[in-house]
């Protein structure tokens, strides 16, 4: 199966949750230095509870496709399940095969996710070594 | 005469598997002809040894062919003389060599080093470091959005007078344009400043004479001009690097050790440090002594004829903007581009898959980039076994491809 497969360019084409959250309770950037993609992405928590998620960003069709589609899982998750989302998760989301070379278009919603939610418990942030151990896992 | 595409192209066994893609991704490593393949394999298997330690006629011999290949690279460089050759790893290391060795010894708090905005990051990052730990300060140079340096920005930065260095690149990895080195080495002279030229990708493109440059320093690697990677050149004036305190420690580097403290060798061995990169020189020599054969006129005309398509190829794609120079006589080398709506490496996954090898990305070079006001771009690079026809049939593969992505 192709990497461009239709739900990828469809999320591509007409991202979702692409806007700013009213009240958001965190806000966290990550990047993807080798290709440029750029993701910012913002959440309301309440109660434990991620009762609303927005983002933007810039980049390749892969990563941005991505986050619209994890975010659109998330809205309305406890936070402890959202924070335990792999990149088996991920890789079911995207349901694409993925090869080496675009992992971090792939996994760069999931980092951007793992590290807003450490950042609202004031934990360090997950790095790209910890979260491709968890995909050999 | 002209070149005879055919016969160049027999001589590369990664053109005659079966279903090779079209390679178009020489600026970032070139194919190797047979006979580079064939000297590294040959002196691998029958005639390899360590060189300058041992004292059986084996030795004797790979240390003859290590320093004949030293001695290719000084007539290919048109050096005056061969200790002015040091091995490195790579261009990179040889241009941290530069920063290290030549930067640490002579550069204080408030000295200035000049850079274009073509720099690559191996001939920017090292200076950045010693900003950070001595204090010295960047001057950038400007281009115009042909890419075409600024005039006036050399000689303010140079009016300063805290200039020490000016490091510019000999071919821009990116836009393909070549700065004018002969001026600005002149300009840079009478202000009392060196001059280090990052050859990475000259060097395979255009003949080099360090001696008409007049040039301090240059840099280049053994993969790019059709041989083996894991070698690189510095080129030096030899009262630099009679000047210059060593960059690596170890074995080769001394001339003599005690508890108390060392001798280092002269250069060049002085820069070489522990067992340099033996079967790769004889590959380089190889390679520089292939791309002689050749001769420079033929391989200058194929490639402007491969600009030349490639420019014509973009240019005919709705959405297509060629970054930097619009006229294909400007540039050599390479292209670069962005596709209206799709990002570079989107494209070039798909075009992968349609079996063309280009690189996206920034290159190495992202304060270009940010310049250029793109976050990335897709770059087509020619080489000599290159031809018209595999850059024409790219054009279909990439309105396919913006096809599939565009919304």
């Amino acid at each position: 199966m192709n990497l461009y497969a239709e739900n990828i360019l469809e999320h591509h084409r007409h991202p979702r949750c692409k806007s700013p959250i009213a009240d958001r309770t965190i806000e966290h950037s990550e990047n993807n230095p080798a290709c440029g993609d750029a993701i910012t992405l913002e959440l309301k928590i309440e109660k434990g509870e991620i009762t609303a998620a927005g983002w933007n960003g810039s980049g390749c069709a892969l990563s941005q496709a991505g986050i619209s589609m994890l975010l659109e899982k998330i809205s309305g998750m406890s936070v402890k399940d959202a924070g335990q989302l792999s990149p088996k998760d991920m890789r079911s989301l995207l349901g694409v095969p993925l090869t080496t070379r675009r992992l971090q278009c792939a996994f760069l919603p999931l980092l951007a996710l793992h590290n807003a939610l450490r950042k609202s418990k004031g934990e360090p942030p997950e790095t790209w070594p910890e979260l491709l151990e968890q995909d050999q896992e | 005469m002209g070149l005879d595409s055919a016969a160049i192209r027999r001589q590369f066994p990664f053109l005659h598997g079966h279903g090779q893609p079209v390679y178009l991704d020489s600026a970032a490593s070139a194919q190797k002809p047979e006979s580079v393949l064939q000297a590294m394999d040959t002196f691998a298997r029958h005639r390899y040894a360590n060189v300058h330690r041992g004292l059986y006629p084996l030795s004797e011999e790979a240390t003859d062919l290590f320093e004949q290949s030293r001695e290719t690279v000084r007539a290919f460089l048109d050096a005056r003389h061969r200790d002015e050759i040091v091995f490195t790893k790579s261009t990179t290391e040889a241009l941290n060599l530069v920063a290290r060795s030549w930067g640490y010894a002579t550069l204080k708090k408030g000295d200035a080093v000049a850079l274009t905005v073509l720099e690559h990051h191996s001939a920017i990052v090292p200076w950045l470091q010693l900003k950070e730990e001595r204090g010295i300060e960047l001057v950038w140079i400007d281009i115009d959005d042909q890419g075409r340096l600024k005039p006036g920005d050399l000689t303010r930065a140079l009016q300063k007078g805290n200039v020490k260095l000016v490091s510019v690149t000999g071919l821009s990895n990116v836009l393909g344009v070549r700065p004018a080195l002969k001026e600005i080495i002149t300009e840079a002279h009478r202000a009392g400043a060196l001059v280090c030229i990052d050859a990475a990708q000259l060097v395979g493109h255009h003949a080099i004479s360090v001696r008409e440059l007049d040039c301090d320093f240059l840099a280049f690697s053994g993969h790019k001009p059709y041989g083996p990677t894991g070698i690189g050149v510095l080129y030096a004036k030899r009262e630099l690097l009679r000047g210059m305190p060593p960059f690596l420690g170890g074995g080769m580097m001394i001339r003599e050790v005690h508890r108390d403290g060392f001798t280092p060798a002269d250069a060049p061995q002085k820069f070489e440090a522990g067992t340099p990169p033996i079967v790769e020189a004889v590959g380089l020599k190889a390679a520089l002594e292939w791309i002689n054969t050749v001769g420079w006129s033929d391989i200058e005309a194929h490639e402007a004829k491969l600009m030349h398509a490639a420019h014509e190829t973009l240019s005919n794609i709705p959405g297509v903007r060629i970054l930097g120079p619009q006229k294909p006589a400007e540039a050599s080398g390479c292209v670069s581009f962005v596709v209206e709506g799709v990002h570079p490496h989107d494209m070039a996954d798909l075009l992968g898959q349609a079996c063309f090898c280009l690189r996206a990305g920034h290159h190495c070079a992202q304060p270009l980039h940010e310049r250029l006001g793109v976050s990335a771009s897709i770059r087509l690079s020619v080489a000599l076994y290159n031809t018209e026809e595999e850059i024409r049939s790219l054009g279909p593969a990439i309105t396919r491809a913006v096809k599939v992505l565009a919304a």
